[in-house]
């Protein structure tokens, strides 16, 4: 098993604002790994810090044993796709060219989509039920649309390791299913995954690990079945909460 | 059936189109000016190699460095306000909103209240004083972007850093206009309102302006791919595998290196860099690989149109409007016309 990322003793600050505080982590290949935690935890920080564009003022990353620091963003890119939290768009580009631009990091400067590339954008549109909605504005999509069109385009980047902030914050429930479906499926075709999430039950049911992410330190690191238990959860968002079993599934509510 | 992405062809037909649209303009603006010589005929027997003595000294002196000088003016503009509306993720950018103008509009100042030149010399040091005082505009700016830190707002501190310099620069300029004489005080008004009355300038300087102005712009095509990308925005163009500081960098010295020289010659014209590229986005959509050539002939027409018109004026009003006036009256009703347009096709995905 090979490690795509490797974090060491990361700390980040913003003034006197201590966001990070030594953490260390990794995801190996094969493995969806969850970060949980409270609003401003730092879970997106280290998001970001993972993906090179907010440097640690102590620590570093690695990617197969890389160092991130030393790496150009196109370097970066071929290695690491993200899907942020989906901002509203200025500029009408339409889904299918929003999309394409997940191949930036592999197409050469005056290239044009190959026959192959648009196929994939449009292969990765329509497994996110997107497909009708190709020549639509990304100004005109809904914010659920907005953030399956971030995941088509990472989807097209063919990177090993995918980093997800909040993936699954404006959809439905059919649509978290099938997004975190496509995760699961990356993860188990070889690639890696670390996700941001507040659902607990879907971490139950695709995530391998899961980390709890407290006050800028990790509180826990472990299988979901291990590590999500009633204390923790309602130690890290500060409401007591009651895990239980439907089918045998875990659901989670609030006591 | 579904439209495929952007191709090759497309991007060459649309820069042949606006290309064919801005020759059409540009022989309009040889075959009419402030002189009666002139029409259709003009052109005929122009190309008949078939001009008498004074029609080749009209063309040739006055007509033809015009036409080519407004082309590569609007072409500068155009490219500059697209450039700018991506880096910065604002489509109220425009060339100027970096603070090139107020520095070029403070150089060219400077240089009418205090030099002592003589009036042979006034063609070429007004240009030299106004691009020295958009290069120094650009050094604050990037003097000051360059103590932020990255992915911490350095987009809003350049925009507000050449907001500050433009206003810093206008007082300065009221300042001079409220000390000098009327008649000078005039000058420095007319030289404000901009001009794109170039004749008698030697063919050496308009031919390297010439070649700075269409150099950067082909920098700047280079970079399409990733002022798309920049346009999400930084941290997205980041993601994508884009160099955001060394690019944004990069693509706002060279735009504001091409702007700079136009305006060194042309004064402040305003509203084209603005309007342009959101009408031409607005018909060729948003992709800078299209848009980019589409806005540089698209903006050399619009300007030179402008120029036709406002030299057209010359025989109701007696005296040849500044085109920067134009270009405003012209480009308000279009843009508002292009985006009447654009909000009823948006209605139509609703």
């Amino acid at each position: 098993m090979t490690t795509p990322v490797k974090a060491k003793n990361i700390e980040v600050s913003f003034g006197a604002n201590q966001v990070l505080r030594d953490v260390s982590m990794v995801a190996e290949t094969g493995e969806a790994v969850a970060v949980v935690g409270a609003n401003g935890a730092g879970k997106t920080t280290l998001i970001k810090v993972l993906a090179g564009v907010l440097e640690p003022s102590a620590g570093g990353v690695t990617f197969g044993g890389d160092e991130l620091q030393k790496m150009k963003r196109r370097q970066i890119a071929r290695r690491v796709a993200v899907v942020p939290q989906g901002a509203p768009q200025v500029f009408s580009y339409h889904l299918l060219d929003f999309v394409l631009m997940g191949y930036h990091a592999r197409t050469a400067r005056f290239s044009m989509p190959s026959t192959d590339q648009i196929d994939g954008a449009r292969r990765a549109l329509a497994s996110l039920e997107l497909g009708d909605l190709e020549e639509s504005p990304v100004s005109h999509l809904s914010g659920g649309e907005l953030q399956r069109a971030l995941m088509a385009r990472a989807m097209v980047a063919s990177v090993p390791l995918w980093l997800l902030d909040e993936p699954t914050a404006s959809l439905d429930m059919r649509h978290q299913v099938a997004l975190l479906e496509q995760v699961r499926c990356h993860v188990d075709g070889g690639g890696a995954a670390v996700a941001i999430l507040h659902d607990l039950a879907l971490i139950h049911r695709f995530f391998d690990r899961v980390l709890v992410l407290h006050e800028g330190v990790f509180l826990a690191d472990g299988a979901p079945d291990e590590v999500l238990v009633p204390e923790i959860v309602s130690q890290i968002f500060a409401v007591p909460m009651q895990r239980g079993e439907v089918e045998g599934k875990v659901v989670w509510v609030v006591a | 059936m579904t439209k495929r992405p952007l191709s090759a062809l497309r991007i060459a037909a649309v820069a042949l189109i606006t290309l064919i649209i801005w020759v059409a303009v540009a022989a309009l603006g040889l075959a009419y000016g402030s002189s009666d010589l002139g029409g259709w005929d003009l052109l005929v027997r122009w190309i008949s190699g078939d001009l008498s003595a004074t029609e080749e000294a009209i063309v040739y002196r006055a007509r033809l460095p015009r036409v080519v000088f407004a082309g590569l003016v609007g072409a500068a503009l155009a490219v500059g306000g697209a450039v700018f509306q991506a880096v910065l993720r604002n489509p109220l950018a425009d060339p100027y909103i970096l603070g090139i103008s107020g520095g070029a509009a403070l150089g060219g100042t400077l240089l009418l209240t205090l030099g002592s030149v003589t009036v042979g010399a006034l063609v070429l040091g007004t240009p030299v004083a106004a691009f020295a005082g958009a290069m120094g505009a650009l050094a604050v700016i990037f003097g000051v972007e360059k103590w932020t830190p990255p992915g911490r707002g350095s987009t809003y501190v350049l925009l507000l850093t050449g907001v500050i310099v433009n206003a810093f620069a206008a007082s300065v300029i009221m300042f001079f206009q409220s000390v000098v004489s009327a008649r000078k005080a005039q000058e420095i008004l007319f030289y404000l309102m901009g001009s794109l009355a170039v004749e008698g300038t030697p063919v050496a300087v308009m031919g390297a302006a010439a070649v700075v102005i269409l150099g950067s712009i082909v920098v700047i095509y280079a970079f399409a791919r990733d002022l798309n990308a920049l346009s999400l925005g930084d941290e997205d163009a980041a993601y994508l595998g884009v160099e955001v500081r060394k690019v944004r960098r990069v693509t706002v010295t060279v735009a504001s290196l091409a702007v700079a020289v136009a305006v060194a010659f042309s004064g402040i014209i305003g509203f084209v860099g603005l309007v342009v590229p959101h009408a031409v986005r607005l018909v060729v959509g948003p992709d800078h690989r299209v848009l980019l050539p589409a806005c540089a002939f698209g903006g050399a027409a619009f300007l030179t149109g402008a120029d036709v018109v406002a030299r057209a004026m010359f025989s109701l009003l007696g005296t040849t409007l500044p085109v920067g006036v134009l270009t405003s009256m012209i480009g308000a009703p279009l843009f508002l016309y292009f985006l009447w347009r654009s909000l009823r096709r948006s209605e139509e995905w609703q």
